[in-house]
């Protein structure tokens, strides 16, 4: 699968001695990872107008640019830090698509986007599936992420978003915790406590 | 505390690794798990099913290799079945060339992947639709011999093909070097190699793969067969006849195919086309067998309500059309990728038309296409049949039936559905073609001019991000209307042509001819056939044409651009009520026409340019109410005419004809209008003697000479109609002139109390008669035939032309219903008024009450459409006579309760109209004529009395 990203202390040495150079060679072991966060950040609504790709090289333009102040102060893993840069980016593009009204992405779990159209789902099923092997398995995957929307839709903003970071953008528990600014175990806490949560509710609606 | 701490760590452990699992694409048990730590086995099953639950809607972009496991190339028989040598692999098994020993022939064995037979259910289904198969027969489709089952395998066997599916064919045309293998070992060897039949599956990994099809490995098709250049396009409409043909057969049957696309469609050595695949188990019904799902159709070659879990017979013929939309092309439809793009694909936009793609392809095999592959399911061929009949004529060389929906009503038919996000994609559309006419042309860039554009499209842009609800349709739609445009206009000529036949689309729509302003429209006060949003989108249009005559009207080369614009500013104000501007407008135009015309004395088309600029001018003159003006306009057009070297053609002939009964047929609507609401001698036996005002309006403002002239003028109207007749006996618009020449006569006969005009009215109800006979679907027509019956004088029909004029009511309705036009409706509210007021005039009080009171209701109907246009004021005179008159029977038959029930009745819905506050505003009693247009009331008005007219509509 991904080539694995070197040790953090690892990463910033690199990154001090080569500089652009090392930044691309780095950023292309993560690239199937940003991409990923891309194809679940990106609105459904903008697949025609906005490529993955674009959002992706402009991430790398926008990190390129700010490499130094992150060197200076790297208080994050690099990985951590190139996901807020490709929120930051995505909360560009959203506005500029949707106007100030949307609200900030980073916090968004899209999947809970109120509409409960059949429509949408399909939308996102299309978005989040990405390669599915039939019509009529979206179709009904369509149906069930309709479920999982008003599951998830159940849930406070918190538990939704760790289960969305470590299962859509398939960050690790170190990560996520990173990204909340809080400790592993903490982060490892709340997500079990949000799986749990899920499945009651689950159980409720009796819908899988 | 620690002891918690651990296990929560341990849980996580046991979570990440399970999720890793998973996405490597296995499928480990959850048991697994619990027997490992029991002490945690509740925790792990709730942890891990919600696990299971959230990576299942996600786990297919990371399995990947599931069907190249399926190796049977030691498999050599299976029953009864030798197997010779493999010939094609899908997703949903491997086809083998085979013998059927007990019998000796020859046979296609399809034998399914292991994994789709664990369920009964699909056993049992899979056996059905193969029975189902077995009783297809023809000479299109490959056959079923049945299903079986051995050493745990289940097959299917068919007749055996020798030929090449078509995506082979597709792919020797384009890639013609290939060398067409015959040998089978170089390829067959290598299972991961992708064959060339593999083409239809672009880059969609095996396992997305949803080939259920024969497809032969490496037989490799010799493009020669194939005839070269046109010929391609008539063998390619035969191919289409025959499969369109089959499906008709097996849709008979009650059987569809679910999976049409050029790999199951197998061309053998006669160029004979043949269905494979028919009765294998399709997943399209959500029915707990989905598991399976990665047997539909492909995605490419699906139509778009599939995915909605819709499927019939339009869905068949859809499939039909993407392939022989890649048949003539050479490249699919829908490009590929990956299937959730191709989905989108599919779902949101249209395919290039293929004429685009290869300009060779000739007219109606396009129209033939595109119709087919129509997103919309009505808009296609409904069945298989009318394809077939199609491809047919077109490979004989005959007229299709599909007719060509034009760029504009596409959009237009949108619109149709979606008023609002039309609008402003409509909107930006217009913006955008004035754009693209900026940045390709120098001469418009001008720095005021380009800025000026750029504003409105950002404000544009704001308005459409207003509309969020409706953003999503808006984009895909507005992206479509761009796309189509940006391909359509590529000059400016063609800018302005397209506006043109947006234009003719909104007030002439279905109308092959140029629109002809001078009709029968104004029939009882509104000359419009536009409703507000059509009004709305005219102004929008307008706005058009006048940045571009400020741009461009210097502009010599661009002298018939200009003239158009100003003519259609001049068309779009008189459409909308905006007499003097219309007026003003129209000069504008014929100024630069005549230009035109002294370049190029000796063109037709200059001519017309002039001639019917100038009727559209005398037709806003005379309502502003200045006849004799107006006269001196259709005298000019006529001189113009009778100077000019092609005074004999035709068309010449019948702007002339035109021009000499414009005048009168002013008089047509008016006079049909009087018609319907002058009872004033039926009511002659009641005791109240009628109302008397307004009996005569149109007489006024007209001398005798006058009348003697437009008397002269239609006769002369009617022989040349009679001699265009006699030499194009088939030329509608020649029949219609005739007709109505003969309706202009008439009204001016009875004008002057002719008794000949009945003659008249009957040769132009014959005229209309036939001619609505002819096209029945021409509702215009019909229109002019229930218009003339109007004109019949109520006191002195006979009993036979009675019983046509109780027709009216019904041509109305139907009308009405077919088209919701405010023409229509407004014929509807005076045919029942005119009814009403037969039934009095011959007694019968209850149906006459009947009729009035649907015209009442027909009329506040139609007050809201067109939101108080103040033309209503004939027709509401009509009704209150007629209201007089019942309520005077009433009392004289002493049922006052009844009378009072009516007279609420009618008062309630009279006080509801729009029109009774514009009315009272502009005062028709002791006003001007009705026919004269002062008072009618600008858009301005309109809007500023919409608030509270919203009330009115809830």
């Amino acid at each position: 699968m991904t080539k694995e990203l070197p040790e953090q202390a690892e990463i910033i040495e690199q990154l001090k001695s080569g500089r652009e150079e090392a930044l691309a060679d780095l950023f292309s072991l993560v690239r199937e990872r940003l991409k990923r966060i891309v194809d679940f950040r990106l609105d459904y609504r903008l697949g025609g107008r906005v490529s993955q790709s674009d959002v992706l090289q402009d991430t790398y333009v926008r990190a390129a640019k700010r490499i130094d102040s992150y060197l200076a102060k790297p208080d994050m893993p690099f990985f951590v830090w190139l996901r807020l840069e490709i929120s930051q980016r995505l909360l560009e593009i959203h506005r500029f698509h949707f106007g100030a009204s949307k609200r900030d992405v980073r916090k968004e779990v899209r999947v809970t986007k109120p509409s409960n159209s059949a429509g949408t789902s399909l939308a996102l099923a299309a978005h989040i599936v990405g390669q599915m092997t039939s019509a009529s398995e979206l179709f009904q995957k369509a149906q069930q992420i309709e479920a999982l929307e008003k599951t998830l839709g159940e849930m406070n903003e918190l538990d939704r978003e760790v289960i969305a970071m470590r299962h859509f953008e398939e960050l690790s528990n170190v990560e996520v915790a990173e990204v909340l600014k809080i400790t592993p175990a903490a982060a490892s806490k709340r997500y079990l406590r949000a799986l749990k949560r899920l499945k009651e509710i689950m159980q409720q609606h009796a819908a899988f | 505390m620690t002891k918690k701490i651990l296990k929560d760590d341990l849980l996580e452990k046991i979570v990440a690794n399970y999720t890793q699992q998973i996405r490597d694409g296995k499928a480990p048990a959850i048991s697994a798990y619990q027997k490992k730590y029991p002490e945690l086995a509740e925790e792990i099953d709730d942890l891990l099913t919600s696990v299971a639950m959230i990576e299942g809607l996600k786990v297919d972009s990371h399995e990947s290799s599931q069907t190249n496991d399926f190796d049977l190339s030691e498999l050599k028989q299976l029953g009864d079945y030798l197997l010779i040598r493999e010939i094609g692999r899908g997703g949903m098994g491997i086809v083998f060339e085979a013998v059927h020993q007990s019998l000796g022939r020859r046979v296609a064995v399809k034998v399914m992947r292991n994994r789709d037979i664990d369920d009964e259910k699909y056993i049992a289904r899979f056996r059905r639709e193969a029975r189902s198969a077995a009783k297809l027969h023809h000479t299109n489709i490959v056959s079923v011999f049945g299903v079986g089952e051995a050493k745990g395998m289940h097959y299917y066997v068919m007749e055996y093909i020798d030929g090449a599916g078509l995506n082979q064919v597709v792919q020797s045309l384009t890639h013609p070097l290939t060398p067409p293998s015959t040998k089978l070992a170089d390829t067959s060897d290598k299972p991961g190699v992708a064959t060339p039949t593999q083409v239809d599956r672009g880059d969609t990994p095996p396992s997305v793969s949803l080939s259920s099809s024969l497809e032969l490995k490496a037989a490799g098709f010799p493009s020669e067969r194939i005839p070269q250049g046109k010929g391609r396009f008539k063998w390619l409409a035969q191919v289409g006849a025959q499969v369109a043909d089959a499906l008709a057969y097996a849709h008979a049957q009650g059987i569809l195919h679910r999976d049409i696309k050029p790999a199951n469609l197998l061309l053998d050595q006669k160029d004979h086309v043949w269905i494979t695949d028919f009765g294998l188990v399709k997943e399209t019904e959500m029915d707990g067998l989905t598991k399976t799902g990665d047997l539909v159709g492909t995605p490419q070659y699906m139509a778009p309500e599939s995915f909605k879990g819709e499927y019939d017979q339009r869905s068949e013929t859809h499939c039909l059309g993407l392939t022989l939309y890649e048949l003539a092309t050479l490249q699919p439809a829908f490009e590929r990728g990956t299937t959730a793009e191709i989905i989108h694909r599919v779902t949101t936009t249209n395919p290039v038309a293929p004429s685009k793609i290869d300009a060779q392809i000739p007219s109606d095999l396009n129209t033939i296409i595109v119709k087919a592959i129509a997103r919309d399911p009505k808009l296609r061929y409904a069945s298989a049949e009318e394809l077939r009949d199609d491809l047919r004529a077109f490979a004989e060389d005959r007229p299709i039936a599909a007719r060509k929906p034009s760029l504009v009503e596409q959009v237009w038919r949108w619109g149709r559905r979606n008023p609002l996000p039309a609008t402003l994609a409509a909107i930006s559309a217009l913006l955008f073609c004035a754009f693209t006419a900026a940045v390709t042309y120098g001469w418009l860039s001008t720095n005021t001019a380009y800025t000026k554009l750029a504003q409105e499209a950002k404000q544009t842009e704001a308005a459409r991000k207003q509309a969020v609800k409706n953003e999503r349709t808006a984009i895909a739609n507005e992206e479509r209307i761009q796309v189509q445009f940006q391909r359509a206009e590529s000059n400016v000529a063609l800018t302005v042509q397209a506006f043109d036949e947006m234009f003719k689309h909104i007030v002439a729509p279905g109308e092959k001819t140029d629109f002809d302003i001078d009709g029968f429209q104004a029939l009882g006060g509104i000359e419009t056939a536009v409703n507000a949003d059509d009004a709305a989108f005219l102004k929008q249009m307008m706005s058009f044409y006048q940045k571009f005559t400020e741009q461009n009207s210097e502009n010599q080369s661009l002298l018939v651009e200009s003239a158009k614009a100003f003519r259609r500013i001049a068309n779009i104000n008189y459409l909308i009520g905006e007499t003097n501007s219309a007026v003003e407008a129209s000069r504008k135009a014929l100024e630069y026409y005549e230009t035109v015309l002294k370049k190029s004395p000796y063109s037709e088309t200059a001519l017309l340019n002039v001639v019917n600029t100038r009727s559209e001018l005398a037709a806003a003159i005379r309502r502003n109410g200045n006849v004799q003006e107006a006269h001196i306009e259709s005298k000019k057009n006529i001189f113009a005419i009778e100077s000019h070297p092609r005074f004999n053609s035709p068309l010449v002939q019948l702007a002339l004809a035109r021009s000499l009964i414009s005048p009168g047929s002013g008089y047509v609507d008016r006079a049909a209008l009087e018609n319907a609401s002058n009872l004033g001698e039926l009511s002659a036996d009641f005791d109240r003697p009628p109302p008397s005002e307004n009996r005569r309006p149109m007489r006024r403002g007209l001398s005798k000479s006058l009348d003697q002239q437009f008397l002269l003028d239609a006769n002369r109207a009617i022989e040349i109609g009679k001699q265009l007749c006699e030499q194009d006996a088939d030329n509608v618009d020649f029949q219609m002139l005739l007709g109505k020449s003969y309706s202009s006569l008439a009204a001016m006969q009875l004008r002057t109390d002719d008794p000949s005009a009945i003659e008249s009215l009957n040769l132009a109800t014959e005229q209309f008669n036939s001619l609505s006979q002819k096209q029945p679907e021409n509702l215009k027509y019909k229109y002019m035939l229930a218009v003339t019956y109007l004109l019949y004088p109520t006191e002195k029909v006979d009993e036979d032309t009675k019983s046509e004029i109780l027709k009216i009511a019904a041509i109305a309705d139907k009308l009405a219903e077919q088209s919701p036009n405010p023409e229509y409706k407004q014929l509807r509210i005076l045919a029942h008024g005119k009814l009403s007021g037969l039934q009095l005039a011959s007694g019968n009080l209850e149906r006459a009450i009947k009729d009035h009171k649907q015209a009442t209701v027909y009329l506040k109907e139609l007050d809201q459409q067109v939101e108080g246009n103040q033309g209503f004021l004939y027709v509401k005179n009509l009704l209150h006579r007629n209201f007089r008159i019942i309520m005077d029977s009433y009392r004289k038959l002493d049922r006052e309760n009844e009378a009072r029930q009516f007279e609420t009745f009618f008062r309630r819905e009279m006080e509801q109209l729009r029109s009774s506050r514009a009315g009272r505003r502009g005062g028709w009693r002791g006003g001007p004529p009705p026919g004269r247009r002062e008072g009618f009331p600008p858009p301005r008005d309109r809007s500023n009395s919409r608030p509270d007219d919203n009330n009115a509509q809830e």
